[in-house]
């Protein structure tokens, strides 16, 4: 079939849990790349423990980037889960091929230190260190695999944009994520300056931004990335369906009073599937295809705020539409105990879930 | 275990200057250096036994190099005096102040007559030989330097069973670093360090059978680490306000070796990660605390061990120095050989001045 044959972007899309993919789709001749993020958040891990059940004698190239936060007012604690979590890859990755194998570990330090707002730093390092790391031998992989659950989302933008941007046609690009049935709050406290970045559409003062924001997470961040944008219109993403069939009406309200207080008609509301990207990815092309479509002159701007399969489709929609993100990084995180082992307990035998972005399959 | 070190002996002059690297009055400050010296003083101060082989000169700055080391705990029994040799001296100036306070310049003449240093020629393999202590499983031989000399001292600790250790601050363009190479296990080097007109980081071979650990220390970038198949990058101890970087580099390098302990640097292939990890992060803070103190390793005069090794692990654990830990005072060594100066003779440099030069 020719790449012209081939519907558009995922108009189909392969989304399956890791494990019973992988077999299928595993070969000898296979070279993987496969990064991964640690931070404190114990998602990190299941992904990793899958991929040295599923890949003990295959050629493995590892990339570990380890986030530091030096600003966080939970460090020392955060710091603690980090090396829990970083001695259980370290564990894990022994089992993957030892002669061939090239592992990585990459720390970045996430912010700035000098200046009285923090200032997000380390997607930047991240990328150049990655590059010295493994840009040569980027090329010879037949399949990139990120799992994107222990990723700032800001890093995440960074380094899947500059993954898709260098892919080439033959190279099978996967993004990998763990999820946990249990609904654990994490608080997320002060963040850094509202950052945009991916679009490369000139931006000019007489082109109204338009923002898409992805509702989720603290109404601060909502309110900050509104304030940094001004935008003119604002169509807000609901994530729905999701597990709790009520958390959408519950974004909803809790977004209410900056919804009105903008001017923001329910007519501009959207739903977009919480567990699946390709959903909000085609919401979000269908908006852009229709208003390209009227000759509106926009800046779409696109934000997410809720969880990360939601963020990847966000990406991959400004990826494919040349849209901008906009996004600011909590500096401080803060998980209770309790939650925190409930959270850790719910992993134990989670099932990571894999969203192939590009590749073979879709005509590339 | 013995630490052996063996490679550039220096008498620093220290004096602080102006941010116009103008001198500020005061009397100078003498110190034995040198990565090697620097490194085992270190080690001495934590009871590691440590023998300093090399050459001085048989004039003031040779005993104040061999005072001050041995008042660090080395053993300079072994150091060859040169008769009738100038001690090989580096002025070694520290900005006090001004847009340029905590950075530092070496100069090869004086810095208030002018005197260019006269070279000290380095004893031969043959002069060295019947100075060599003996070596066995348990020798660590410390170099930063690749010559004839060297080559022959890492031959014969790697062939007795030995750790040999390269800090190279300087390579020539010949065969002798590849040789040298062969037979280190431990091999650590700036990003800045070139061979041949290239960086040594492109051209370290990849099939030596003995080389188990490579650091390369990258200034505002932190450190890579190389060991076992794995790449470690860690960044670095976060910025302070310096006094003086030019002991980060052997600060760094001896908190290494000490966070690592002889036994584990007897079996550098079976480090663990978190063993790795642990030692770079220690050096890491010993190089941040050196920056605090005036000279190669002026914290060393200023400090004790406990409140060194208390530092260390708060600044491990915060990733920032502790507040007030720094002193910009020149360290206060031995009492020195002279109590006079002749008008012939440059009070810094202490060399004859020459004819028509005054201060």
């Amino acid at each position: 079939m020719s790449a012209a044959a081939y519907p558009p972007h995922y108009h189909y899309y392969v989304q399956r849990d890791l494990e019973s993919f992988w077999p299928l789709h595993a070969a000898p001749e296979r070279r993987v790349l496969f990064v991964s993020g640690l931070g404190f958040d114990p998602r990190c891990v299941p992904a990793f423990r899958v991929m040295s059940e599923l890949l003990p004698e295959a050629e493995v190239t590892t990339f570990l980037g380890r986030f530091t936060n030096l600003q966080d007012e939970h460090r020392r604690e955060n710091e603690r889960h980090a090396e829990r979590c970083l001695a259980e890859i370290r564990r894990l990755r022994r089992s993957f091929s030892r002669n061939a194998a090239e592992h990585h570990e990459v720390e970045v330090t996430l912010f700035s230190t000098d200046s009285s707002r923090p200032e997000l730093v380390g997607d930047q390092r991240l990328l150049s260190e990655f590059q010295e790391c493994l840009e040569e031998a980027l090329p010879g992989f037949t399949d990139i695999i990120v799992d994107v659950s222990g990723f700032p989302r800001m890093m995440m933008y960074v380094l899947l944009s500059y993954l898709w941007e260098r892919r080439p046609p033959d190279q099978n690009l996967f993004a990998v994520l763990t999820e946990s049935s249990e609904q654990v709050p994490i608080h997320e406290l002060q963040f850094s300056v509202p950052r945009t970045m991916l679009g490369t559409q000139e931006r000019r003062p007489d082109r109204p931004i338009t923002w898409l924001p992805v509702l989720g997470g603290s109404i601060e961040r909502l309110i900050e990335i509104h304030e940094s944008l001004g935008p003119e219109d604002v169509v807000p993403i609901v994530p729905f369906p999701t597990e709790d069939p009520r958390l959408g009406d519950e974004l909803l309200l809790d977004a209410r009073k900056q919804l009105l207080e903008w001017e923001v008609p329910f007519a501009n509301v959207l739903y977009a599937s919480s567990s699946t990207p390709f959903d909000v990815f085609r919401k979000i092309h269908d908006f852009v295809v229709a208003h390209e479509a009227f000759g509106d002159d926009l800046t779409i701007v696109a934000s997410a705020l809720s969880g990360r399969s939601l963020s990847l489709g966000v990406l991959l929609a400004a990826l494919l539409d040349n849209l901008y993100v906009c996004h600011t990084q909590a500096i401080t995180y803060r998980i209770d105990g309790a939650d925190r082992d409930r959270l850790a307990a719910s992993l134990e035998h989670a099932s990571p879930t894999l969203y192939w972005l590009h590749g073979a399959i879709y005509g590339s | 275990m013995t630490v052996i070190g063996a490679g550039l002996i220096t008498a620093d002059i220290i004096r602080l200057t102006d941010s116009e690297w103008r001198l500020q009055p005061g009397e100078p400050a003498y110190i034995a250096g040198g990565t090697v010296c620097n490194i085992l003083s270190y080690l001495s101060a934590w009871g590691w036994r440590t023998s300093l082989l090399g050459g001085i000169g048989d004039d003031e700055l040779g005993s104040v190099v061999r005072d001050d080391l041995a008042a660090r705990g080395v053993d300079t029994q072994r150091l060859i005096v040169r008769s009738g040799a100038k001690t090989r001296r580096i002025a070694h100036l520290v900005a006090a102040r001004g847009q340029y306070a905590g950075t530092h310049r070496f100069m090869t003449n004086c810095p208030l007559c002018s005197t260019p240093f006269p070279s000290f020629v380095s004893p031969s393999v043959e002069q060295i030989e019947s100075h060599i202590p003996e070596t066995n499983e348990d020798t660590i031989l410390l170099l930063d330097r690749a010559n004839r000399v060297t080559l022959a001292l890492a031959t014969r600790v790697a062939g007795a069973g030995g750790v040999v250790v390269f800090e190279p601050g300087h390579l020539p363009d010949n065969a002798v670093v590849h040789e040298l190479l062969q037979h280190v296990s431990f091999l650590k080097f700036s990003r800045e360090l070139t061979w041949g007109g290239q960086p040594f980081r492109s051209r370290v071979p990849n099939d030596l059978a003995n080389l188990h650990l490579i650091i390369e220390t990258r200034g505002e970038d932190g450190v890579r680490v190389r060991g076992g198949g794995l790449e470690l990058r860690l960044t670095k101890i976060a910025s302070i306000d310096s006094v003086d970087t030019a002991g980060a580099g052997d600060g760094f390098m001896a908190g290494l070796l000490l966070g690592l302990g002889p036994a584990r640097l007897r079996h550098l292939d079976q480090l663990t990660e978190c063993e790795l990890e642990a030692a770079v992060r220690r050096g890491q803070a010993l190089g941040a605390l050196a920056c605090l103190h005036v000279g190669g390793k002026g914290v060393l005069y200023g400090k004790s061990r406990d409140e060194l090794k208390a530092a260390i692990e708060e600044t491990m654990d915060s990733r920032a120095a502790p507040p007030g830990f720094g002193s910009r005072e020149l360290p206060r060594t031995c009492p020195l050989p002279w109590t006079e100066t002749a008008d012939v003779i440059c009070p810094v440099c202490r060399l004859a001045r020459r004819p028509g030069r005054r201060s």
